[in-house]
C-alpha cells in the first residue's frame, strides 16, 4: 500500500501546524508519506462557484499525478481539500463522458485508481494507536468535525452525517474525554472567512458557545479553514459575541503528538492564535499570549 | 410575460438548463422548507434555499421568476455545506444548484451586488492559482483588498502571521504552470468569454 | 367452425390515444374465424355490455375476445355478460390492449399493430377453450381471524354474531391492539380504553368464538372453503385453566424494572406479566429473557406464591390445528422507532417521543396516571412542540407514502396537552394539513381556534439539547421561509406508520402478496379492496395500509359480507382452475414424459382464485393440450416489417405468472411507464407450468429472445411454482446448448405486483441483449425438426 500525501495550499501557509504536526507524528508511526508530485491547488470553493469544470480538472490534475507515481491512496488531511477531491473522483467513475472530457483538459488519462483518504480514516487504520500514547490527552474535548468531513454523505462515505463518531473515539484512545455536543457538523463560515467576516464571526461564535457552555476545555479540527475561522477570527467572534473566549482550538495530529509525547514545538503549537495554555511548555513561545486580542 | 417567453422560442427554460447541469429535478421539491430550517445562513439570505427552489419551479412560465433566482444574493452566501441536501427529503443536491445558478449568473453578468466581495475573493483566489499553480495567500489578500477596496480589513493580522511563521512573502509555484494555464483558459475563460 | 365475436374498447381516450381502433376493428375483422368485430367507446359499460349481449344472440358467437383493459380489471364483469347473454362464460377471453400496449408504448403503427396481434393471440386462443362448469367445493363454516386489535375483534365478532364459528389468534398476550394503548380518540375524544375493553370481553366471552392469545400462525395450507391452519400457542408458562387471575405473581417478582411495552417504553413491569389490567385473557405471561429463574436457574417465587399452583416453569410451545374456511387478516400496523431521525435526537434524548408515547403520557392508565410529564425529569413540559410527517413521505428514508393518521392524532394530541396543561404553549409543524373524514377538518380548526396550538407550516431541520431543554431548528414556509427556533421541553414525532416486522414472513405463509413496504396487497384497489388475490383470504385494518379506527371498523365489517356469502352456501362455486396441463404425444416424444409440469401441490392449485384457464380442464377429457403453447402467437406480422427496418427490433416472447409478474407488467401500465414493444406477453397461471417445448415453439414461431418471469421466492401461489421454474431450465439450458441456441436469449427474472419499473427494465434489457445477440435465424431449422 503507498500512500502518497496532499497537503494543500494551507497547510504550507496559514496552516503549516497542522503539516508539521502530521509529519511529525507520522515519523513516530514509521509511515512515510511522499508528496503527490507537482501538486497544485484544489480548487476550493472558488473553482466550484465559479465554473464546474475547472473544479473538477483541478483536483482530477493531483489524482491523476498520484496515479502516475502508484499511489494506492492520497492522504488528504484538509477537510476542504479532501471533500474537493472525493467529489471529483466520485463525478468522474460515476459519468465516463465526463471522464474523458476532464481527462483531455488536465492531459492525463484519469482511472480513479488511487482512493481518497481523510486524516481520521488513515489514523483509524493504525493498528494500536493507543500503545503509543506516553502522556494521555486528559482533557474534556469537544470534536468538531465540520461539513466536509461528513457530507455530503452519499460521497464521502464516511461515518455517518448526523452525530459522526469516529472523531470521539480516536480522541477516546489518546485519552481524552470527548463530550456530548450539538455542533458537531455545522458550519463555521468556511471561504467567507476573509469574504464576509461578520457571517463567519456569527457561525464560529455559535460552535465556540455550545463547545464551552457543556464544559469542554478544547476543540479538535481535522480542518485548516475550520481553525482559521475559530482561531484566527477568535478576535471578530469575541467583538461579535461580546465576551472572551479563551479555549483553543487544536489539530487532531497535534492532539496526538502530545499524547506521544512530541514536544509543543515541533507540533507548531506556538502557531496558534489561542494559546494552549495546558501543553508542557519546555520553552516559552514567543509572541502567542503577547499577541493576543491584536 | 407570455410574449417574452415567445420572444426566444429556442432557450431552454432556467429550470430544465439546471436540470440538465445537475441533475436535479426542481419539479420533485415539495417545499417542505426542511432546507430553510437546517441552512446556517438562510437568515441572511434574500430568499432561504426553498424559496430559490420554488422560484426556479415557476421560472419555466414566468421569466422575472428565473430573473429573481439570477440574481439572488443567496447563491452568493450558500457556504456549500451540504446541510440541505444532507436531510432534504426529497434527497435535491441544493447545493450543486446554487452552483448552476453562480455560473449563471457570472456568465450573463447577473450578480448580485452584494455579493461583490464573495466573487472579488473567488476571483482573487482563482487568479493566484491560475499563476502559481498554488494558493498565495499573502498574494491572494492583497489582491482581494485590491478588487474589494478593503484595504484596511486584517491590517493587524499580517505581522503577527508572519511572526508566527504563516505568513510567506514569496508564492510555492507548480513546476508545469502552463498546463494550468491552459485548463484555466479552457475552462473558466472560455465560459466567462462566452456571449 | 368457430364464430369469433371481437369488440375493440376505446377506453374513453386511454387506449385510442395510441392505438388505431378502428383499424384494429377492421383488421380483427379478417381473421379466420372471427364472425363479427366493432369498436365502441366505453365497452364496460352498459350499452358496451349489451353490445356484447346482442352480438352473442344475433351473430351466434361461439367465443368472445374484449379488447380492452387488463383482465384483472373486467373479465368478471365481461365473463358475467357472456353468461346472461348463454354464451358459457369461459368462452370469453379479455385482450390487454391497455395496460401491455396503448399505457406502455409511444403512439404509432408499431402500437397498433401490437394491439392487432394480442387481439390474434387472443382470438386462437378463444378458438380452442371448452365450455366448462364451475367446480363445487365443500365449505368448512369457520372464519380464522388473524390479530386481536381493533379491526381483528370487529370482524371476529361480526362473523360471531351471524352464527359462524371464529378462530382469532393473537400474538401478543392480549387482545386489544394499538387501539388499547390510547388515551382518547379523535374526533370525539372518547376515551379509548372504554370502547374497547367492552368489545374485548365480548370476544372472550362469545359462544362461538374460540380465542387463542400469545399464539401466532404456524402454516396454511389448503384453498378457500377448505384451509388448514396450525397455531402455535406459546408457552406461557402457567396453566390458563387453573390461573384466576389475581395477579399475586405479578405483586411479588423480584424482576421489576423492564420497560414495558404496552407503555411504550415508559412504563416499568415485571418479569411475569399481563400487559395492562384490563387485558383479556387476564392471564399473565412469564417473560422468559427476563425472568431471574429462566436466566440463572434460580427464584421460583411465583410459583410459590400461586395459590392455585398454576405456574408450569417447564411448558412447551402447543401446536393447535384447526379447519377454517376463510382467514381474515388484521395484524396491523407499528410505527417507525429507534434510529431513524439522527436530526430529531430520537432514541439520544429522553424528551423527544413518538405519537405513541405521548399516548401512554396523556392517558389515565399510563405510567403518569395521564398527568403530561416529561420522561427525562418528570417535569410539566411548557412548552411541547409536535413534529408531523416524521419519516412519512420522506422518500430519503425509504417511505414516500404518508401515514394518514398523524394529522388528526397530532391535532389530537396538542388538544390534549392543553387540556391538561392550561399555560402550555403547542406548537405543530406541519407540512399539508390532511384531515379529510367526518368531523375531521372540523377537530382541526378547533384546535387551532379553540385549544390555541400554534400551527407552523414548515418541516424541521434539527433538534438538539441545550441546557435541560430542546432547540428545535425549524422555519415557516409561509413568512417567507424565515428560520424559526423554538425552545421546548417535549418534542413529539409522529412517526411513521409501517408494516409489522413479521409482516413478511406471515404474508409468505398465506401468500398473499404486499407491496414494496410490506403492507398486504389488496385484489383490486377500487373493486375488492377486502379482499386478497388468494380466494378466501381476506384484509382488515391497518395491515393493508394505515388506517385509522372508525376506517379500520368499517373495513371489518365489509369482511363479514364478504365472509358470509360463501360461509352461507354449502359448497363454494370454484374457477375452473387447472391443475396440470394434459401430455400431448408428440411433445412427449420430443423430450420425453412431462416431469411434473406444474406446480407439485394440487390442492394449492385450486386455491387459485378466477381467472382461469378454461382450455385447460381440470381432468383431462376436456383439454387434450395445454392452453398457452395453442394461443401462443406463431407469427407477428408487425415483426417482419420492422425486420425490414435498418434497425433490428428483436422479438421477445415474455411468459408471466398471472400472480406477480403480470399484475407488474399492468402496474407499469398503470404508472404509464414505457418500454420496447416487440414484446408479447402470455399469461401462464404459474411460471411452474414452463416447458421446454413451449420455448422451442416460440423461437420456431420467430421470436429472438425469451423472458420468462414469475413471483419472487416464496412468494408463489402455489408455493413453489417459481422453484420449479429455475430447477427446470437448468435442465433447460443443457438441451438449448444442445440445439446450438444461445442461453443468453432466455432471461429468466422475477417481478413481484409493486415492480412495475423492474417490468419495464425487464423488457428493455432484454431487448437490448438481444439486439446485441443478432436476430434468431434458425427458426426455420427448428421448424423443420417438426417444432411450431
Amino acid at each position: 500500500m503507498k500512500t502518497g500525501f496532499y497537503p494543500g495550499c494551507s497547510m504550507k501557509g496559514s496552516a503549516r501546524e497542522y503539516s508539521e504536526s502530521l509529519l511529525a507524528v507520522a515519523r513516530v508511526l514509521g509511515r512515510e508519506l511522499p508528496e503527490v508530485p507537482d501538486w497544485n491547488c484544489c480548487g476550493a470553493t472558488a473553482a466550484h462557484n465559479l465554473d464546474h469544470d475547472l473544479a473538477l480538472a483541478l483536483p482530477a490534475r493531483i489524482l491523476a499525478a498520484a496515479e502516475k507515481k502508484g499511489m494506492d491512496e492520497v492522504l488528504v488531511p484538509c477537510a476542504a481539500c479532501y471533500s474537493r477531491l472525493k467529489v471529483t473522483r466520485h463525478e468522474l467513475l460515476e459519468d465516463e463522458k465526463l471522464r474523458q472530457r476532464i481527462s483531455g483538459l488536465v492531459e492525463a488519462d484519469y482511472r480513479g485508481s488511487a482512493k481518497v483518504v481523510n486524516i481520521i480514516e488513515w489514523l483509524a487504520a493504525v493498528p494500536d494507536l493507543e500503545k503509543l500514547v506516553k502522556k494521555p490527552f486528559q482533557r474534556k474535548v469537544a470534536c468538531y468535525y465540520g461539513c466536509l468531513l461528513v457530507r455530503p454523505a452519499g460521497i464521502v462515505e464516511f461515518d455517518r452525517p448526523e452525530e459522526p463518531q469516529s472523531m470521539d473515539l480516536l480522541m477516546a484512545k489518546l485519552g481524552a474525554k470527548p463530550i456530548d455536543w450539538a455542533f458537531k457538523t455545522e458550519c463555521c463560515g468556511a471561504g467567507f472567512s476573509v469574504s464576509r467576516t461578520d457571517l463567519v464571526a456569527k457561525l464560529s461564535g455559535l460552535i465556540l458557545e455550545d463547545a464551552v457552555s457543556r464544559g469542554a476545555e478544547a476543540v479538535i479540527v481535522a480542518c485548516p479553514m475550520c481553525h482559521l475561522n475559530l482561531d484566527l477570527r477568535r478576535p471578530n467572534i469575541e467583538k461579535r459575541a461580546g465576551k472572551k473566549y479563551d479555549i483553543p482550538v487544536i489539530y487532531i495530529t497535534q492532539v496526538l503528538g502530545l499524547a506521544m509525547g512530541l514536544p509543543p514545538k515541533k507540533l507548531g503549537l506556538q502557531r496558534h492564535k489561542v494559546a494552549v495554555k495546558f501543553a508542557p511548555a519546555e520553552s516559552p513561545v514567543p509572541g502567542v499570549s503577547a499577541k493576543r486580542g491584536a | 410575460m407570455s410574449g417574452e417567453k415567445h420572444a426566444h422560442p429556442a432557450a431552454e427554460p432556467l429550470p430544465g438548463r439546471v436540470l440538465e447541469q445537475t441533475g436535479v429535478d426542481v419539479a420533485r421539491c415539495y417545499q417542505c422548507g426542511k432546507c430553510s430550517a437546517g441552512c446556517p445562513l438562510a437568515a441572511e439570505m434574500d430568499y432561504p434555499p426553498s424559496q430559490i427552489m420554488h422560484l426556479l419551479q415557476l421560472a419555466g412560465e414566468f421569466p422575472e421568476f428565473a430573473e429573481m433566482a439570477l440574481r439572488s444574493h443567496t447563491a452568493w452566501l450558500c457556504l456549500t455545506c451540504e446541510i440541505c441536501y444532507c436531510r432534504c427529503p426529497m434527497e435535491l443536491d441544493i447545493p450543486k444548484v446554487m452552483d448552476a445558478l453562480r455560473h449563471e449568473a457570472l456568465r450573463k453578468k447577473k450578480v448580485n451586488p452584494k455579493a461583490k466581495d464573495i466573487l472579488a475573493f473567488h476571483r482573487a483566489f482563482l487568479d493566484s492559482v491560475k499563476h502559481t499553480g498554488r494558493l498565495f495567500e499573502m498574494g491572494q489578500v492583497v489582491d482581494y483588498k485590491l478588487r474589494s477596496g478593503h484595504f484596511l480589513q486584517d491590517l493587524l493580522q499580517a505581522p503577527w502571521m508572519f511572526l508566527v511563521g504563516k505568513l510567506h512573502l514569496l508564492p510555492e509555484r507548480v513546476r508545469d504552470r502552463r498546463q494550468l494555464k491552459r485548463i484555466f483558459a479552457r475552462t473558466l475563460k472560455a465560459r466567462e468569454n462566452r456571449p | 367452425m368457430a364464430r369469433i365475436g371481437v369488440f375493440i374498447c376505446h377506453c374513453g381516450e386511454n387506449i385510442s390515444a395510441t392505438v388505431d381502433v378502428v383499424k384494429v376493428a377492421a383488421e380483427a375483422a379478417r381473421i379466420p374465424g372471427v364472425a363479427h368485430s366493432v369498436e365502441y367507446k366505453y365497452m364496460c359499460s352498459d350499452p358496451g355490455q349489451q353490445l356484447v349481449k346482442n352480438a352473442i344472440k344475433e351473430k351466434n358467437l361461439t367465443g368472445v375476445v374484449v379488447a380492452a383493459c387488463s383482465p384483472r380489471m373486467h373479465e368478471p364483469t365481461f365473463r358475467r355478460a357472456c353468461a346472461e347473454a348463454g354464451l358459457n362464460p369461459f368462452l370469453c377471453e379479455m385482450a390487454n390492449i391497455r395496460e401491455h400496449c396503448s399505457w406502455v408504448h409511444e403512439k404509432g403503427e408499431a402500437t397498433t399493430q401490437k394491439a392487432l396481434d394480442i387481439v390474434r393471440t387472443l382470438v386462437a386462443k378463444v378458438k380452442k377453450n371448452k365450455a366448462l362448469e364451475p367446480i363445487k367445493v365443500p365449505v368448512t363454516k369457520t372464519a380464522l381471524v388473524l390479530g386481536g386489535g381493533i379491526a381483528g375483534i370487529q370482524a371476529a365478532l361480526d362473523i360471531a354474531n351471524s352464527g359462524h364459528k371464529v378462530i382469532l389468534v393473537e400474538q401478543a398476550p392480549s387482545i386489544g391492539g394499538h387501539m388499547s394503548q390510547l388515551s382518547e380518540t379523535f374526533p370525539t375524544l372518547d376515551c379509548s380504553q372504554c370502547i374497547l375493553t367492552p368489545r374485548m370481553v365480548e370476544v372472550a366471552q362469545h359462544p362461538n368464538i374460540t380465542l387463542h392469545s400469545y399464539s401466532e400462525l404456524e402454516s396454511l395450507d389448503g384453498f378457500i372453503g377448505n384451509f388448514k391452519a396450525r397455531i402455535r400457542r406459546k408457552a406461557r408458562g402457567l396453566d390458563e385453566k387453573l390461573c384466576t387471575g389475581c395477579g399475586l405473581c405479578m405483586q411479588k417478582c423480584p424482576t421489576r424494572k423492564i420497560p414495558s411495552e404496552f407503555d411504550a417504553g415508559l412504563g416499568l413491569r415485571p418479569a411475569i406479566y399481563v400487559p395492562f389490567p384490563q387485558a383479556v385473557p387476564n392471564k399473565p405471561v412469564i417473560d422468559r429473557e427476563h425472568c431471574t429463574y429462566y436466566r440463572t436457574g434460580k427464584c421460583r417465587l411465583c410459583e410459590k406464591v400461586c395459590p392455585t399452583q398454576a405456574i408450569r416453569f417447564g411448558q412447551e410451545d402447543e401446536i393447535v390445528e384447526a379447519e377454517v374456511g376463510a382467514v381474515v387478516v388484521a395484524t396491523g400496523f407499528d410505527i417507525k422507532h429507534g434510529d431513524f431521525f439522527p436530526e430529531y435526537g430520537y432514541g439520544k434524548h429522553q424528551d423527544v417521543i413518538d405519537g405513541l408515547q405521548f399516548e401512554r403520557l396523556a392517558s389515565a392508565s399510563g405510567p403518569t396516571l395521564g398527568e403530561i410529564r416529561r420522561p427525562s425529569d418528570g417535569k410539566v413540559p411548557e412548552t411541547v412542540v409536535f413534529i408531523a410527517c416524521a419519516g412519512s413521505r420522506d422518500p430519503a428514508k425509504g417511505i414516500e407514502y404518508c401515514s394518514k393518521i398523524c394529522c388528526m392524532y397530532t391535532a389530537k394530541h396538542a388538544m390534549l396537552y392543553r387540556h391538561k396543561v392550561h399555560h402550555g404553549k403547542p406548537y405543530v409543524f406541519y407540512m399539508d394539513i390532511r384531515a379529510g373524514g367526518k368531523m375531521y377538518e372540523e377537530f382541526v380548526r378547533r384546535a387551532m381556534e379553540e385549544d390555541g396550538v400554534q400551527y407552523v407550516r414548515g418541516r424541521v431541520s434539527r433538534v438538539y439539547e441545550r441546557n435541560g431543554r430542546l432547540v428545535v431548528k425549524g422555519v415557516d414556509t409561509l413568512l417567507g421561509a424565515r428560520p424559526l427556533e423554538i425552545e421546548a421541553d417535549l418534542v413529539v414525532l409522529a412517526t411513521a406508520g409501517v408494516a409489522n416486522a413479521g409482516a413478511e414472513e406471515l404474508a409468505q405463509k398465506l401468500h398473499v402478496s404486499y407491496d414494496a413496504h410490506k403492507f398486504y396487497a389488496e385484489a383490486h384497489p377500487k373493486l375488492r379492496p377486502v379482499e386478497t388475490n388468494t380466494a378466501g383470504i381476506f384484509l382488515a385494518g391497518a395491515c393493508q395500509a394505515p388506517k385509522d379506527i372508525p376506517e379500520s371498523v368499517a373495513q371489518s365489517t365489509a369482511r363479514r359480507r364478504r365472509f358470509i356469502l360463501p360461509a352461507s352456501a354449502a359448497s363454494s362455486a370454484r374457477a375452473p382452475a387447472p391443475t396440470r396441463p394434459s401430455r400431448r404425444r408428440s411433445s412427449a416424444a420430443a423430450t420425453g414424459r412431462w416431469s411434473r409440469p406444474w406446480p407439485r401441490s394440487t390442492r394449492a392449485c385450486a386455491r387459485a382464485a378466477a381467472p382461469a384457464w378454461p382450455s385447460a380442464a381440470p381432468n383431462r377429457s376436456t383439454s387434450r393440450a395445454s392452453p398457452t403453447r395453442r394461443s401462443m402467437p406463431r407469427f407477428w406480422p408487425c415483426w417482419n416489417e420492422v425486420n425490414a427496418m435498418a434497425d433490428f427490433n428483436p422479438k421477445i416472447v415474455a411468459f408471466v405468472c398471472n400472480w406477480c409478474t403480470y399484475a407488474g407488467a399492468d402496474l407499469t401500465g398503470t404508472s404509464r411507464m414505457k418500454y420496447a414493444p416487440q414484446v408479447s406477453i402470455v399469461r401462464f397461471p404459474c411460471t411452474g407450468r414452463i416447458d421446454f417445448m413451449l420455448l422451442l415453439k416460440a423461437f420456431a414461431g420467430g421470436a429472438d429472445g425469451i423472458i420468462v418471469s414469475g413471483c419472487h421466492p416464496n412468494d408463489c401461489h402455489y408455493s413453489s411454482g417459481n422453484f420449479h421454474a429455475r430447477r427446470r431450465w437448468v435442465v433447460f439450458r443443457g438441451l438449448m446448448d444442445f440445439l446450438g441456441i444461445d442461453v443468453r436469449r432466455v432471461q429468466f427474472s422475477w417481478v413481484s405486483a409493486a415492480e412495475g419499473a423492474k417490468w419495464a427494465q425487464l423488457v428493455n434489457e432484454t431487448t437490448d441483449r438481444i439486439r446485441r445477440l443478432g436476430p434468431f435465424a434458425d427458426y426455420q431449422r427448428l421448424r423443420g425438426q417438426g417444432v411450431g
